[in-house]
């Protein structure tokens, strides 16, 4: 068998659903980075490389060829795969979601703790203000 | 053979139990001969597991495929460095590979001539040992990596050919020996928790072990992140993959330990908290194993799953973190802080926000990485936590540390006069606004960019201003030229100095991080032979499509001439590589790498018209991240570097406590 007859079994194996990128590359690129590839890598689909990702990139090309909107394309994944099609659980409207939690906790905890540090440097300075009064009382 | 490094794994066993139970009895007092016999079972454990590592070596150089860990990951084509890294390409090898690193520390602890601290070494050797057990354990009775399978097999399953890069013999060791070196540390404060010794001892004790193990965490991460910007094929060197962020976790919460010791030893400040951190340092190495060896969250860098695994190392880490941390809270009474402060504006208030801040981000990881089994539990609902949420949480967190790196250096300890602020603070912020309207007219508009680079340059100014007044005053001073004023400077205080050169790094790899992040192109294109596509600056024409052969794959090569604004700058030859002995292809990327941007090709693949498929990145300055990388070790290791030893005079101890 010549090269070409392996490059061609090649091809038939690994790359049946490859077709030449041919829409907006950005905007598939925008999507495919909110998303995770569902072949079991836990990746980002943009930094995948197997038959899924190729097959949902396919997916995003035909939806924004059909004119639908980022937005519209991301729903209807959600709607196929779960919310674990995301990659990250939206921001906004999280209002009464769980997953407000993973947003707004490290905040919180962060501002908490620099409560507490000005609480302890006050408790500080009044002790260090304390001690000063004390030696130059001593003198 | 392998009876041979099972049998000494079993010795090794018992002797670490010996020694855990006899470092205790023998500090009893009525037993001194017990402490060196401890330590001659310490180091009878170190040689040991040593003979077992040997024993695996040897399996796996000389293919005996009936040991079942050297058929799954050797084959007989493998070259003897990739025979050798196999030690740690499976779970139960990586353990074995964890054990022997953990016994050598363990003997360097003992061997090592300390002048402070030797009280506390026969119960941190104590802890050590219990580790140690517990790795044993797991190696003698759920990952044993001298299983024998029932037959032979005539070859092995061969390595996964991603591994196949020199990444592979560099980044897994590196980052095992940092998880492991928080060890010491860790024992060292719990040592100094039972004897109530609640001093400075511990901290002097362990400050070069911490940085160690800190410096060898963060070169681990480095090279992983270069391994997987070369190898993966994907563009980028960070994906917030869960075990990126098991091994960043610590790293982080070490760089907080490191800071706070300093305020511990310059002002009797924040005794407890430097012992939650180093608690939690060492239980969040341990929960970096756990995310890696159980399956519990998917992550690339998985190895099998084992529940069991998974379950006993969520035990060691429920005991440990709450055996130590009611420890503490028992012996909390001795260790209330003796702190004074005079200003609110002072460098120990920079310090306590870095802590914070420093802790605040590893919270952060550690959150969007256990949120979705956190989220399947209380909703039922699978979710991913990906790049978006940590890109968007961490990135003003860490923008707002390098700012306090750079704060930090200009205000002097205990308090700041306005005079002096304004002194210290004029020239950096001149610098920074003229690199910022600088940038601005070079095209930089992005708000959140031209924030960070203007940070950068800030905290950068602020270093060479200050190294350049300490040479001028030296050069005054001592009429020395400003080459040796400069050395002399650095060598006057090495701790110090190595500390504003891994200051210097840092800064150089968030450039890298935020010209790539934000500034990153990219374009595919399918390409008849002949045919050019266009990207930023750069014309690549295709060239040909080529293949050959090689003993244990075909590899297919496509070569593209590169043009700069019509001036050939080079050719490029993206490959894919088809392994006999594996299913999916492996993308080789051919990148032309400068100081400004890298032009990045992957082969994405052809169609029979000979219509040829890429994926072109021009992402800029990520040269920076690997030089950052570079100047870190420097940096470190400036800082790691033994002072010339003095000789013991009695006292000594305690004259360095002041």
């Amino acid at each position: 068998m010549g090269l070409k007859g392996k490059l061609s079994i090649i091809l038939l194996i690994v790359l049946l659903s490859f077709s030449p990128a041919k829409a907006d590359a950005a905007t598939v690129g925008d999507i495919s980075k909110q998303l995770i590839c569902q072949c079991g890598c836990n990746t980002v689909l943009s930094n995948c490389e197997c038959g899924t990702q190729e097959a949902m990139t396919a997916l995003i090309e035909q939806k924004l060829a059909q004119g639908q909107t980022e937005d519209e394309i991301i729903q209807s994944f959600v709607a196929q795969y779960g919310e674990q099609v995301l990659a990250s659980p939206p921001a906004s409207p999280p209002k009464k979601d769980f997953n407000l939690v993973l947003w707004v906790l490290t905040p919180i905890a962060i501002l908490g703790g620099g409560g507490a540090i000005y609480m302890a440097l006050r408790k500080w300075g009044r002790r260090g203000r304390q001690s000063r009064a004390g030696r130059t009382r001593r003198k | 053979m392998a009876d041979i490094g099972y049998v000494a794994l079993l010795l090794a066993l018992v002797a670490s139990i010996y020694s855990a139970i006899a470092f205790i009895y023998g500090v009893g007092g009525s037993h001194r001969g017990l402490t060196d016999s401890a330590r001659n079972g310490l180091l009878a454990v170190f040689g040991l597991v040593s003979i077992s590592v040997a024993a695996l070596i040897y399996a796996l150089v000389t293919h005996d495929f009936q040991i079942e860990y050297v058929a799954s990951y050797t084959s007989r084509d493998l070259s003897l460095p990739y025979l050798l890294s196999a030690l740690w390409a499976g779970n139960d090898g990586s353990l074995l590979f964890w054990a022997w690193l953990l016994s050598l520390c363990a003997a360097v602890v003992v061997l090592q001539k300390r002048d402070i601290g030797k009280e506390l070494m026969p119960y941190a050797s104590s802890i050590i040992m219990v580790t140690q057990a517990f790795f044993l354990i797991l190696l003698l009775f759920v990952s044993n990596p001298f299983h024998k399978l029932a037959f032979v097999p005539a070859e092995g399953m061969g390595l996964n050919p991603l591994l196949e890069n020199p990444g592979m013999i560099f980044h897994p060791p590196i980052l095992l020996a940092g998880y492991v070196g928080f060890t010491i540390p860790f024992a060292f404060a719990m040592a100094a928790l039972l004897t109530r010794r609640l001093g400075d001892e511990w901290i002097i004790a362990i400050r070069r072990w911490t940085l160690m193990s800190w410096l060898l965490l963060g070169v681990g991460n480095i090279i992983g992140a270069w391994w997987a910007y070369v190898e993966l094929g994907w563009g980028g060197y960070w994906a917030w993959d869960p075990v990126e962020n098991a091994s960043f976790m610590p790293w982080l919460v070490a760089t907080a330990f490191l800071h706070s010791i300093m305020m511990q030893r310059r002002r009797r400040m924040l005794k407890v908290w430097n012992m939650v951190l180093i608690i939690l340092t060492f239980s969040l190495t341990i929960f970096g194993t756990f995310l890696t060896r159980s399956g519990v969250i998917s992550s690339v860098h998985t190895f099998a799953e084992s529940p069991l695994l998974g379950y006993l190392f969520l035990a060691f880490i429920g005991v440990t973190l709450f055996g130590s941390l009611g420890l503490l809270y028992y012996r909390s009474e001795g260790l209330k802080g003796e702190a004074e402060m005079e200003s609110l504006v002072s460098r120990e208030s920079t310090f306590l926000l870095n802590n914070l801040l420093l802790v605040g981000a590893a919270f952060a990881i550690f959150l969007g990485t256990v949120f979705p089994v956190i989220s399947e539990a209380v909703r039922g609902v699978k979710i991913s936590v990906g790049p978006p949420f940590f890109n968007q949480v961490n990135g003003p967190i860490f923008l707002a540390i390098i700012l306090l790196t750079g704060i930090c250096a200009l205000i002097g300890w205990r308090r700041a006069s306005i005079k002096n602020l304004a002194r210290n603070f004029l020239w950096p912020l001149v610098a920074a606004l003229m690199l910022g309207i600088a940038l601005f007219f070079l095209g930089i508009r992005e708000w959140y960019a031209l924030v960070a680079f203007l940070v950068c340059g800030f905290v950068l100014s602020t270093i060479v201003y200050e190294w350049f007044r300490g040479t001028r005053a030296r050069h005054r001073l001592r009429a020395e030229n400003y080459l040796k004023a400069f050395l002399g400077l650095i060598g006057s205080n090495r701790p110090r100095y190595g500390g504003y050169i891994v200051h210097i790094a840092i800064i150089l790899i968030a450039i890298g991080v935020v010209g790539s992040s934000f500034y990153s192109v990219e374009k595919e294109a399918a390409l008849m032979p002949g045919e050019s596509m266009t990207i930023k600056d750069y014309t690549l024409t295709y060239d040909n499509l080529d293949s050959y052969e090689t003993e244990s794959k075909l590899v297919v090569m496509a070569t593209l001439s590169v043009y700069n604004q019509g001036k050939l700058i080079g050719k490029l030859i993206p490959e894919k590589y088809f392994h006999r002995s594996y299913q999916q292809p492996v993308t080789e990327v051919a990148i032309r790498s400068t100081l400004i941007e890298d032009l990045y090709v992957i082969l994405i693949g052809w169609d029979e018209d000979g219509t040829t498929a890429f994926k072109v990145l021009v992402n800029p300055l990520v040269n920076w991240i690997w030089i950052g990388g570079v100047v870190f070790v420097l940096g470190g290791l400036i800082a790691f570097w033994p002072e010339r030893r003095k000789l013991p005079a009695p006292g000594q101890a305690k004259a360095e406590r002041e």
